[in-house]
């Protein structure tokens, strides 16, 4: 149970996509998006961005994520995964999916929000896993992602 | 830094099924079925949560805690609806409801998620449900795309 003598640290690392991202190629091509305007982070000395795509914790921490994705497409019922990279490998409660329309005000949306345990300069990715091969465009106004410091160590 | 009030609570419940959950309708509907969310994914219990059974979490002391899942479906026809329900000792918690319509193949999914708040009692159990809204048609949500979060936030 959580001890009184531990005080919280409010740190958050929260980031959208900078423009919208077409992704060509076949089906199980993956592209990492580049998350680098920053939505109101307080850092706070525990999170920095060493890339553009990159959130690094720069202490051992457990973390709360939350992402959400907006997706078009050239086609409809294009399928396309969703997923958080922690150091490049995927992690697994992470994975959402869902199928793309071809109007562009016919919007997809994956979001999900989960706990990891994250070592000092681990970092974290959000990754699109295409699942056919026709033409998919993330959507920077609809897609963020949100690092919350939960608990250090 | 100063802490003020209660202590701060770091427990959390977090699982993903061990298979695909399917769920099939006959000349009537609905039809549900319970995930099997046996695969633990960075919990830390704390002694504030266990698992009696493959599809409860259970609190074991009264809190108020956060609530996320997410999980994709598909099905055996094109645009087949579904609901995802958090389950409160087995009673549908009416505001947790997320929903679509599936596809019939399994590149194209359907992705639902939701984050709520909730109360639980000392030894409440938390489930996920997928309901078949239709008629003669199989749902089936994705293991690898699914998963339940119990935060603890506050004793009561």
């Amino acid at each position: 149970m959580g001890a009184g003598s531990q005080a919280r640290p409010r740190a958050y690392a929260q980031y959208q996509l900078a423009s919208n991202t077409n992704i060509a190629g076949a089906a199980g091509t993956t592209a990492i998006l580049n998350m680098s305007i920053d939505r109101e982070s307080t850092l706070n000395g525990y999170f920095d961005k060493p890339t553009n795509e990159r959130i690094r914790a720069l202490s051992a921490m457990s973390v709360r994520v939350t992402y959400g994705v907006g997706m078009d497409s050239n086609v409809n019922h294009e399928g396309y995964e969703i997923r958080v990279l922690k150091n490049g490998a995927v992690v697994p409660q992470s994975v959402g999916a869902s199928n793309a329309r071809a109007n562009a005000a016919e919007g997809s949306n994956v979001g999900r929000t989960f706990m990891t345990n994250l070592t000092a300069n681990q970092y974290l990715e959000l990754q699109v896993n295409k699942l056919e091969g026709n033409g998919l465009t993330v959507l920077a106004s609809g897609t963020l992602l949100l690092v919350e410091l939960y608990e250090l160590g | 830094m100063i802490v003020i009030g209660k202590p701060v609570i770091r427990a959390w419940a977090q699982y993903q099924p061990s298979t695909n959950l399917s769920v099939t309708t006959g000349s009537t509907a609905p039809a549900s079925g319970i995930f099997n969310l046996s695969v633990d994914r960075e919990s830390k219990l704390d002694g504030l949560f266990d698992k009696p059974s493959a599809t409860e979490i259970r609190a074991l002391v009264a809190m108020n805690t956060r609530i996320s899942f997410g999980t994709a479906v598909t099905s055996n026809v094109n645009n087949s609806g579904f609901g995802i329900y958090i389950l409160r000792n087995g009673a549908r918690i009416p505001y947790s409801v997320s929903g679509g319509r599936a596809r019939n193949r399994t590149v194209e999914p359907y992705d639902a998620n939701s984050s709520f708040r909730l109360v639980l009692a000392a030894n409440d159990t938390i489930s996920l449900e997928m309901v078949n809204l239709e008629t003669l048609n199989t749902c089936v949500g994705v293991a690898a795309r699914t998963v339940v979060l119990v935060e603890a936030l506050e004793l009561l």
